[in-house]
């Protein structure tokens, strides 16, 4: 007969402070992980600068300088040509990317008009 | 008491659960450290371009040789440094926007807008003679011309042949040409005597060098000699200005691009293809077959009295692509100033002859001078056209020339230097 090694058993306290210990570990890093990936730079805010991106070259190249609006999926994207304070030659174009009410993304750039970059 | 068999255990998980948690955060912020990297370095470039537009407009408000702070937005968020500085007939532009270690830059030669203003194909000054006509010439354009007109004439046994005389609107003109740009006659005439905020060597130490190259971000390089300066087998690029006490020869084998040349006399030898600005206090004699090209400038800048002819000489078969001015400030009679174009020469922009102009070849633009003259074997001719083809309307819109008269305020950019 092959006698089995004998293993010490844990007490119930013993398990129960482990697994406490274990559960706010995995709490806190779940806390932690939401919030990076929630603060940090989204595949959405990715997403909607290489759309702001296009749409900024679509409008140099092809002089349309118009307000628009464009949906993409479940992103608005919001193209303006604002008045420049200082001079009626310039304008600022400003592309803002938005999902539910929440602004993801905003660049602007100001343009001469009739001439391209 | 507790045994500490599991606590063990659990310490171990938690460890292992925080390495793999701050790799995972690692990952994380590295990955939002170079997204947003390539954000900042979008917007730095959009501010840079920003940056170089409102400079395009606010051209004249900024300091020459300066860089100077502009908040794009009034926000402290987008913020440029412009510097521009003059180059030539022409201005330099460089736009820098900088963010933590990132920064961008680009710099742009810049000109005048010629479409912003009139379209004159002919400016000839009032002097009681009219504009005569004769052989195969084609003006196409608006023009300013004495109030005695334009007429056809017979001069060697040709007369006009054309349709029209003028395809375009006649009005009269002044006494006097509009008045030449002060502001560019001054900045480059300082230059033939020193030149401020630059590296000044020697021309002699750079004998032995075959090619100069210098960016337009670093400060201009001047290479200076008292003696006559003959570029032979040279590559010579950017920001440079060659300045001679004498003259300056281009000879063929010169491979130049870019630069400016400063001296008392210019001589370009035929068939050179070049790109450069010229600037001579007496004479510019461009020989045979060359091509200057997009955007090149042939000027002479007279101040005070000379003894001998202030003058442009510009051979057969040349094509110019830039500009072509004479300013004589002191009126000699006998020594007037005078810019030549040869048969079959093509210019494409602007000539501006303060006294005469002898034009036998073609001009794509505009053609500002006092009065024209025509050399033939028998006799010499005022305000005489023979054969000779100016169509302004054939100019490309996206043509930018130099602010020759100071009513052009309007600039563009010409090229992208950087």
């Amino acid at each position: 007969m092959v006698k089995l090694k004998k293993i010490q058993a844990f007490t119930i306290l013993e398990s129960m402070v482990a697994m406490v210990i274990v559960m706010i570990a995995f709490g806190l890093t779940s806390v932690t992980l939401i919030n990076i990936a929630s603060s940090g730079i989204t595949k959405e805010k990715q997403q909607a600068a290489a759309l702001a991106k296009l749409i900024r070259n679509e409008t140099l190249q092809e002089s349309r300088y118009l307000d628009e609006t464009i949906t993409f999926e479940n992103m608005t994207i919001e193209k303006m040509i604002v008045a420049h304070p200082l001079s009626s030659e310039l304008k600022i174009l400003q592309i803002e990317a938005y999902k539910d009410k929440g602004k993801l993304f905003e660049s602007k750039e100001i343009i001469l008009m009739n001439q391209e970059l | 008491m507790i045994k500490a068999g599991a606590l063990l255990y659990a310490m171990f998980l938690v460890i292992v659960i925080s390495i793999i948690t701050s790799s995972i955060i690692l990952v994380n912020y590295y990955n939002n450290f170079y997204v947003l990297g390539a954000f900042k370095q979008d917007q730095l470039f959009q501010d840079v371009y920003s940056g170089i537009n409102y400079g395009l407009v606010f051209n004249q408000t900024l300091p020459l040789n300066q860089a100077t702070k502009i908040d794009l937005y009034a926000d402290a968020q987008h913020e440029v440094f412009l510097t521009k500085k003059s180059w030539g007939a022409f201005y330099v532009i460089s736009s820098k926007a900088t963010w933590r270690n990132k920064n961008a830059s680009k710099t742009a030669l810049i000109g005048a807008n010629l479409n912003a203003g009139e379209k004159t194909a002919i400016y000839l000054a009032e002097q009681n003679k009219p504009l005569s006509l004769t052989g195969l010439t084609i003006i196409t354009g608006d023009c300013y011309l004495p109030e005695s007109g334009v007429k056809r004439a017979y001069i060697e046994g040709k007369s006009f042949v054309g349709q029209r005389l003028i395809n375009g609107i006649k009005k009269n003109s002044n006494k006097n040409l509009p008045s030449i740009n002060k502001e560019l006659i001054d900045e480059n005439y300082h230059h033939f005597m020193n030149s401020n905020n630059d590296s000044i060597i020697d021309y002699e130490v750079f004998l032995g060098q075959d090619s100069i190259v210098n960016t337009f971000d670093k400060n201009t390089l001047v290479l200076y000699s008292p003696f006559t300066i003959s570029l032979a087998n040279k590559t010579i690029e950017g920001n440079v200005i060659i300045r001679s006490d004498r003259n300056i020869i281009i000879e063929t084998s010169s491979n130049i691009n870019n630069i400016i040349c400063y001296a008392k006399g210019i001589i370009i030898e035929k068939n050179s293809s070049i790109n450069a600005q010229f600037f001579a206090q007496d004479s510019i004699i461009v020989e045979e077959n060359c091509q200057l090209n997009y955007p090149s400038v042939l000027a002479v800048l007279g101040k005070g009295n000379s003894t001998t002819q202030r003058k442009i000489s510009i051979a057969e078969n040349v094509t110019l692509k830039g500009a072509v001015f004479l300013y004589n400030e002191n009126y000699d009679r006998k020594n007037q100033a005078l810019v030549s174009v040869g048969n079959n020469s093509k210019i494409m922009g602007q000539i501006y002859a303060s006294e005469m102009l002898e034009l036998k070849g073609e001009v794509t633009g505009g053609v500002f001078c006092n009065n024209f003259l025509l050399k033939t074997p028998s006799s010499v001719y005022q305000n005489h056209l023979m054969d000779v083809v100016i169509d302004r309307t054939a100019l490309s819109e996206h043509f930018v020339g130099v602010a020759l008269t100071e009513t052009i305020q309007q600039h563009q950019i010409i090229k992208w230097l950087n």
